[in-house]
This record gives C-alpha cells, structure tokens and sequence, in this order.
C-alpha cells in the first residue's frame, strides 16, 4: 500500500536513541514520512479523547510554542487532546510525530490528520506490520513507544480512568519527566491530571516550565506579538470575558447594551485574535 | 415556539403580492371558499417527514408544493437535522433563483418560490452541547453525524444563525420588559417601507432580492467597512456566496436603524450572524 514506507530496525542509525533505552524497546519500527527527525528532541502532548475547549487550547498553544524551538511533538493522533498536539505543532512549522497502535492499513481514527502530518513533513511511526488489525492491546503498547521516545510527557487533561495514566505509568518507568497543567478539584476533566500532580508531575503554568527542563537557553519566543491592543471602546466588554465561557445574552445584560451592539463587539474582538466563540453563544478569551 | 410568532413581526402585504398568493393557493385547491383574497403572508411548517416532492411541488401535472405555497411568507422546518436528507437539498436551487421549475411528462411548469426560510435544531443529539448546565452525553462522532445531516451548501445560504441558550426557570416565571411583536412589526414596516422606495423601478421589494449588480450599487462599504470584511474573509473562511450575503444582511440592519450607508458596526453585526457554521461544522 505505501510504497515509500521504510522499516528501521534497532540496529539502525535512525531508530530513535531514546527509545534504546526502554524495556522491551520495539525491534523494528515502520515508519512514514519523515525519518530524519526521529532522533530530534521530542516531547509528547497527550490527553483525554472527549476533552474541554479549554483543554484543546492549551495543547495547541503549548505544541505551538514548543515546537518552534526545534522540539518534536509526539502524540498518538487521537481525537481531542492528540489532536490539537499535532495541529499546533504544523501550525507552528514544526515537526510532529504520530505513533499508532496498529499497521498502516488500518488507520484509527481517521485519515485526515493522518495525510496533514505526512504533508507537513512529519513523522508516523508504528512496531506493527502494515495488515495489524486494531485491537485493545495495540493503543496499551502504543502509549509506551509515546513515552519512550519523548524526553517528557505533558499531560493536559485526564479523567479519573484514562488511557493516558497508562502513558504516565510508563513514563515514570522509563524516568522520563510528567508535566501537568492544574485542573478545578471539581472538574472531572482533570481528576487524572491532579492526581498525577500530587504523586510526582511537575506542575506547569507556562511554556518555558517545560522548556526549562529541556536546557534550551536561548528562547525565540516573541511575548511583544502576543500583546493585543484593545481599543477603548470595547474594554469593558473584553473585561467581562475570561478564561470562563460568557455567553452573549449576560454580557448584554451586565453592560446594558443592546444585542446587536453586543454582536458588533464580539465580531471585532473576535477579529482581533482577542476572544474565541464556543459553541452554546459562548465566549472566551484567546489564550496566546 | 419563537419561530411561531414569525408571522406576527413580517411586513403588511402589498396588493401585487396578495394577488401573487391568492393564485397559487388557488392552482394548489387550498383557497378557502369565503376567502377571495389572501390578506396575511403565509406560514407553512410541513412535519419532517415530508417528501421532497411535496417540498418542491409535483404530480402528474404538477401542483405547487411547500415552497411555492410559502410565496412571500415564511417556510419553517423544525427540527432540521430529522428531514431526509434529499428533502433538505431540493432547496437549495430555490433558496437561490426563488423560483422552481417541475418537469413531468403532462407539463414542465415554472412556479414562484419566494419565502423566508426558518429552520431549528439542537446542537447534538441530546441537545446539550455546549451548555454549560448539564454535559453533553454524546460522543464527537454522533455530533459530527448529526450535523453532517445539513449539508455546507445549505448552510451556506443561511444568513442569520443565532444560538439561544436553555431559559432557566426563574425566568419563566418573571416578567421582563421586553419589546412586543407590536413594537417590533413598526420596525420592520419602516425598514421595508424604505427599501420599497430604494427599489421602487427595479421590480424587486427587498433587500434578499438584489442581484450581485445591485449589491454594488446599494450596498457600499466604506474603507474601514471593506477592511473589517476582508479581514473576516481570511480569518473565519467565508465562502464567496456568504459574501453577498453578509452585504445584504448588513444593507437590512442599517436599514432597521434607518441610516443610509452601511458602517462599521452593521457589517460586524452581520457577520456575527455567520459564526455558527465555524463552530460547528469546522472538524
């Protein structure tokens, strides 16, 4: 099916040197794309499947920023969290790595992001022969060649029974480090996450935490870029729009205007970059 | 129940319309015996189970269908996503040439199909997607199919699409001053009123009806207009045919607030009404 699939064996130069170091390390590796940049720096973003908008913002922006240093983004191409990892890394132009839990010809969950990473000069790799079936096992062991490849593992978002405490398990047996970003006590979404926090993670708020422990002194990371002017006249709505979702009827009611006024300003704010629509005439403000 | 009070805010017919409405009413065989002349506009809402013949007229000779008896009134399908799909498709010429032409072997007949097109729908199976009292049970999958029943064409020629959020209960029980459809219908009669006289020789009477020629005429931008437009276009991905639609939506509300060119914040509002599609539709 895939003519220019190349396999790599352990012995070869390209197979990845972090992953040598694992136990029971893959014997070969069938690999798309782009080989070369299997031996770069990686981190990998991972999370839930059904995650937040908030979630979704978080991995984009950090596999954004991340990847713009010359770090791999490794993620298991999921929907959601693995999703939005490899997205934000092409869109940065970087280099992003997908690795699947079956063969190349049966594909999960779908093809679309699958031909985005090959066409942005990134990687997918797998252990198993093209005709693997997908089965449960497949993701299990999938989630460990995630950790082993990846000096880090930064986990945005788990439930309290999650695939990705699999990936933080293995992480923590390869001694390879577990980034977390802190979650409400009472959002399901992040009772994994917190968890992990209070056990051993390395709790995150910003970029440069991870980056940190990448030893990466010189930082090509424009803050200046991401400071919007807001124009007077639509402070005070920006004001009432945080990282909690505001819908547009209760902006309109807190600041006395009229809904098409309202509209306006979210229409512009939202031009800006400023703020993101949700569904449910809900808003946001742009995490950059 | 929103959409049902439609009627009750759409402008007074003109005698030309009414005679329009009467005749086709009558070639379908619905006009009432004491009825000589239909006064109001129509307002047809066929169940979801109807065929896309019935939709768009047909039958051995054919009869004027839904949308043909929805001439100058509104067609209102609740519940969108539950019509078969080939249903919701035969609209999409009409929606565009506000005309639709039946062919069978007896005769090939041409009849008016100018109506407002109302639709509602929830955001998910279980409708509560993006609600931010209870969860959403559905999985991504069961939403994209859900909304994929409605197809980018469809929606494209939807100009205004607004969300409402679930009315709480403190609210059902309050009374808040909140304009009539008395109020409203005012409006609407002077916006009309004003876009009758703009078109007076052209023999159109709406804003919906101008041609992509007349958008350039009667739906000028300034720079900043144009600015914020184009803008929009590379950032949200509007397609070329919700180009011409925005212009007219924002041509109407700077119509409502009575001014004559369009400015900045008419042109922001309308595309404000475009937002739903990249919410929803985008993966």
């Amino acid at each position: 099916m895939y003519l220019n699939m190349k396999i790599i064996s352990i012995e070869n130069e390209l197979y990845p040197e972090q992953l040598k170091h694992i136990k029971k390390p893959p014997q070969t590796l069938y690999v798309l794309g782009n080989e070369k940049i299997l031996n770069n720096k990686s981190l990998s973003i991972i999370g839930s499947r059904n995650a937040t908008n908030y979630g979704r913002e978080i991995a984009r922006k950090f596999a954004k920023n991340i990847a713009k240093q010359g770090i791999n983004i490794v993620s298991g191409m999921a929907k959601g969290i693995d999703s939005e990892a490899h997205l934000g890394a092409i869109e940065a132009g970087g280099n992003t790595i997908a690795v699947l839990g079956s063969g190349f010809n049966h594909i999960f969950p779908d093809k679309k992001i699958f031909q985005k990473i090959l066409d942005n000069n990134g990687a997918i790799i797998t252990e198993y022969k093209p005709d693997t079936e997908i089965f449960p096992d497949g993701f299990r062991k999938r989630n460990r060649i995630v950790a082993g490849l990846s000096l880090g593992t930064f986990i945005v978002e788990a439930k309290e029974k999650s695939g990705t405490s699999i990936t933080a398990e293995y992480a923590r047996q390869f001694e390879r480090k577990i980034f977390c970003i802190p979650h409400l006590i009472e959002d399901k979404h992040g009772i994994g996450t917190n968890r992990l926090l209070k056990r051993d993670a390395i709790l995150i708020t910003d970029v440069f935490d991870i980056l940190n422990h990448y030893e990466i002194s010189e930082i090509d990371y424009d803050k200046e870029n991401y400071e919007i002017q807001i124009p007077k006249q639509y402070q005070e709505c920006y004001n009432l729009i945080g990282t909690e979702a505001i819908s547009a009827n209760e902006i309109s009611k807190i600041t006395n205007k009229s809904i098409s006024e309202i509209n306006t300003i979210l229409t512009m704010l939202e031009l800006e970059g400023a703020i993101k629509s949700l569904p449910g005439n809900l808003f946001i403000r742009a995490i950059n | 129940m929103l959409a049902r009070r439609l009627p009750s805010i759409l402008p007074d017919l003109s005698f030309e319309e009414a005679l329009e409405i009467t005749k086709i009413h009558s070639i379908a065989g619905i006009l009432p015996s004491n009825t000589p002349i239909i006064k109001t506009r129509p307002f047809r809402a066929p169940h979801h189970t109807i065929s896309g013949v019935s939709m768009v007229g047909g039958g051995r000779i054919p009869k004027p269908g839904e949308i043909s008896l929805a001439h100058y009134g509104v067609l209102f399908l609740d519940e969108l996503p539950e019509f078969q799909k080939n249903t919701l498709e035969v609209l999409r010429g009409p929606l565009e040439d506000r005309i639709v032409t039946v062919s069978r072997i007896n005769a090939t007949l041409t009849y008016p199909a100018n109506f407002m097109f109302a639709a509602s729908m929830n955001p998910c199976p279980c409708g509560y997607y993006g609600s931010k009292e209870k969860e959403c049970t559905c999985s991504s999958n069961s939403i994209t199919k859900y909304m994929g029943r409605i197809s980018g064409p469809l929606l494209d020629r939807i100009d205004i699409c607004v969300e409402v959020s679930p009315v709480k209960y403190k609210k059902l029980e309050q009374k808040e001053n909140i304009e009539t459809s008395e109020e409203i219908k005012k409006r609407v009669d002077k916006a009309r009123k004003i876009q009758l006289e703009r078109y007076k020789n052209l023999g159109i009477y709406s804003n919906a009806e101008l041609t992509p020629k007349l958008i350039e005429k009667h739906c000028k931008l300034d720079e900043k207009g144009k600015q914020i437009l184009e803008n929009a276009f590379n950032k949200l991905k509007l397609s070329a045919r919700a180009y011409g639609r925005i212009l007219k939506v924002a041509r109407t509300i700077a119509d409502l607030a009575d001014t004559t060119n369009i400015d900045v914040s008419h042109i922001a509002e309308a595309i404000q009404y475009r937002a739903l599609d990249r919410k929803y539709w985008s993966n």
